[in-house]
């Protein structure tokens, strides 16, 4: 959006522009349609907390923190540990992100995140129960959006899965029915593989990987794919209104599969090849 | 098994992180690190890691609470849920809405409202890690982030906190000294004007312990005074001159 | 009469500039009889007066300013026109240009006519272009006098030696209109090293040797 005022609309010539680009296959920012934005990845960022990586992809920085604490499991799942997600669209970011609770677009992005941890079964929860049916791992996830120039989804996610990678918990025991934690002795969460997101743009039949802020009012919609490991999709979301055409999905699969292995390969060499055999 | 309550200030009169009793945390402040916003800063003292944004002027929203002579200034200050020690809920606390009005009053002290009629000029403090100085240190990085975004002001906005702790004032208290001590006393200044912006007590001091606390807080409010300028004057090192017309 | 800095040092929010009031210029306040900056910038001594130019700024409408904006809201009497911050100009319903249909996210170029605390006017008259298409770029308004360069001098050359056509305003909103994108990104590029390194002597030769490089066989040669 060129934010020229407060209200967030695209200004026509730029909306023509971009179109014009996109389809000769180039971008405003020098880029090829299917290239990332430079990519950075930082953890420990936070002492106070028990992970946290600070991504940046562009001009969108994302920090994420974890916080863990003792817990009672959910009643339908009572030999697990809990993951608790939510995400902040803070209103530092961007100029139109407004102060206040979190709106439709940041539950979203919490919800989002989530499902990449969860369903990819990233955490071996069940590793984290210490007193099966009582007293659980409560891991909280917390994501803030520093900075906004477009896709806060795929570093929401790297920044979340690196500093869940990176987090170093108390040791914890059960004695005489009660879970106290060893004193001095931490050790790593239990993990299995590292999910990311690919977010792509459409544009009738174009796709653009990574989209700006600038790329995002002229889009048609786009769409996040969450991938667990290489062949594994963990997490779908179409998230902006318009319409994708059928007929791409195949170049979809293929471009998104294969961002997928370099963003991941990307942040194992930050935190490490976890997960891999 | 008992906690053993370690002396916070020894015999020798240094600290338990080894400081003397009138030495600030290891310090920096940065101008310019956000892309989107029209201002921004970071500040850094000991463990606690601030961010700071200005939006504006702007429109004001909503509308109606616009001022045809002047801007209003609105100001966030809101902590990460991961900042404390005890993960912190998402939302606004009341302790959040207080001190989001006592920097807010302060910065509106300094900035030249009237340039900007029926305006609002926002300012967002966000603390990602906090170990005590959280409003202090945020309103010094708020007002960086307005001078960056160009926004006129009679002069910066400079704050330390002071303490008492086992009977000594000590400047730039840590969590530590602020949870086990007598008093902890934040203070702002417009340091050019000599003004005092920014003025809140949690605990008991003495009138003259008041005023002991009162010139040390100066002591680092001039500290910090100069850490705001060289972080400023940095953004001017690649960029300059001419108006020529 | 003492003036406390010298030109091109950088000074900040209240710093004392000088004791003479007189010598108030720009983004200076007078308190007292002694002149202070009100913002963080850098000291330029001119006409007997100290003016502080800041690295960003909102912008302060004039009137006869060019300005770019972008209509954001159709009323019965006038369009509202976005020009930046907090400022909404009015374009009065176009009496005089019958032909001229404006639409939500229209970029248009006019001059204002007058601004008070009324509110910014702006010219409704031949003067109003339409900007059709092109490429929209965002500077800080303390920029646009060097884009614009002596008598037009810096604007004329990116015009000229890219074959583009150039709505600068002074708001800091710059429409670029050329033969092919190629063209309009090296204008861009230009406006960026004008936007960086105006301080680095030789401006205009480094911005006249980029652009022919750029515009040569009409290729996009790459980012440097």
């Amino acid at each position: 959006m060129y934010r020229v005022g407060a209200k967030p609309y695209p200004t026509k010539i730029m909306q023509e522009k971009l179109y014009e680009l996109i389809s000769r296959g180039e971008r405003l920012d020098g880029r090829k349609p299917h290239e990332y934005r430079p990519l950075e990845i930082q953890t420990a960022i936070i002492e106070k907390a028990e992970g946290s990586a600070a991504v940046t992809l562009g001009g969108t920085k994302i920090i994420a923190g974890v916080k863990t604490s003792l817990g009672s499991p959910y009643p339908d799942t009572p030999n697990q540990a809990n993951i608790v997600v939510s995400a902040e669209l803070l209103p530092l970011a961007s100029s139109f992100f407004e102060p206040g609770p979190p709106d439709e677009k940041a539950i979203e992005l919490a919800r989002v995140v989530d499902r990449c941890i969860r369903e990819s079964k990233m955490l071996d929860l069940e590793k984290l129960v210490y007193i099966p049916g009582r007293s659980v791992l409560v891991i909280y996830i917390d994501v803030y959006v520093l900075d906004y120039d477009g896709n806060y989804f795929d570093p929401s996610v790297l920044a979340a899965v690196a500093a869940l990678a990176t987090c170093k918990i108390p040791q914890y025991e059960s004695r005489n029915g009660e879970v106290v934690a060893v004193p001095d002795s931490f050790t790593s969460l239990p993990i299995r593989r590292l999910p990311v997101s690919v977010t792509v743009g459409f544009l009738r039949d174009k796709m653009v990987v990574d989209p700006t802020a600038l790329e995002e009012s002229a889009i048609d919609t786009s769409l996040v794919m969450g991938w667990s490991d290489e062949n594994e999709v963990a997490a779908i979301q179409k998230n902006l209104p318009g319409i994708m055409q059928l007929s791409l999905i195949n170049e979809l699969l293929r471009v998104s599969r294969e961002k997928s292995i370099e963003l991941r390969t990307k942040m194992m060499s930050t935190v490490g090849r976890i997960g891999m055999v | 098994m008992e906690k053993s309550e370690s002396k916070l200030i020894t015999e020798g009169g240094r600290r338990i992180d080894g400081r003397a009793l009138d030495e600030m945390r290891p310090l920096r402040i940065e101008a310019g690190v956000l892309d989107k916003s029209d201002g921004s800063a970071y500040i850094e003292m000991g463990k606690t890691k601030i961010y700071a944004a200005v939006y504006g002027p702007r429109e004001a929203h909503p509308r109606h609470l616009a001022q045809p002579h002047k801007a209003i200034l609105n100001c966030r200050y809101h902590m990460a849920s991961f900042s404390v020690e005890q993960r912190k809920a998402p939302g606004m606390t009341r302790r959040e809405v207080e001190l989001s009005k006592v920097i807010r009053e302060a910065l509106e002290s300094v900035v030249l409202l009237e340039e900007f009629p029926r305006s609002a000029i926002d300012i967002f403090i966000e603390v990602i890690q906090a170990d005590a100085g959280t409003r202090t240190a945020g309103l010094d990085a708020a007002a960086v982030a307005l001078a960056d975004a160009g926004i006129p002001m009679l002069d910066l906005c400079s704050a330390v906190a002071v303490g008492k702790v086992e009977g000594r004032i000590v400047l730039d208290p840590s969590e530590e000294e602020d949870k086990r001590g007598e008093a902890d006393m934040p203070v702002g200044m417009a340091p050019r004007l000599g003004s005092i912006v920014l003025l809140q007590l949690n605990g008991r001091l003495s009138s003259e312990e008041f005023l002991e606390a009162l010139e040390l807080a100066r002591k680092g409010i001039n500290i910090i005074y100069e850490l705001q300028r060289k972080a400023l004057s940095k953004r001017f090192s690649s960029v300059v001159s001419s108006q020529e017309e | 009469m003492t003036v406390y800095v010298r030109e091109r040092e950088i000074v900040v929010p209240g710093q004392t500039l000088s004791d003479d009031s007189r010598m108030s210029g720009l983004n200076t306040y007078v308190h007292q009889g002694k002149v202070y900056s009100a913002v963080a910038g850098i000291v330029q001594l001119k006409h007997s007066l100290i003016n502080v130019l800041p690295a960003k700024s909102p912008y302060r409408p004039s009137e006869s300013d060019h300005v770019l904006g972008i209509i954001t809201d159709i009323k019965p009497s006038h369009y509202e026109v976005d020009l930046g911050w907090h400022l909404i100009g009015i374009l009065k319903a176009l009496r005089r240009r019958p032909k001229m249909r404006l639409h939500i996210g229209d970029v248009i170029y006019t001059s204002v006519k007058h601004s008070g605390i009324r509110g910014v006017f702006l010219d409704s008259g031949e003067k109003l272009v339409r900007v059709e298409r092109g490429l929209l770029i965002r500077v800080s308004p303390v920029k646009i006098p060097r884009i614009v360069g002596k008598k037009g001098s810096m604007v004329s050359l990116l015009s000229n030696e890219s074959g583009c056509r150039l709505y600068v305003g002074r708001n800091g909103l710059i429409a670029v209109v050329g033969p092919s994108p190629e063209r309009e990104f090296a204008v861009a590029s230009a406006i960026r090293i004008i936007d960086e390194e105006s301080h680095v002597p030789g401006l205009t030769e480094r911005v006249a040797s980029h652009l022919r490089k750029r515009v040569l066989g009409g290729e996009i040669v790459g980012e440097e």
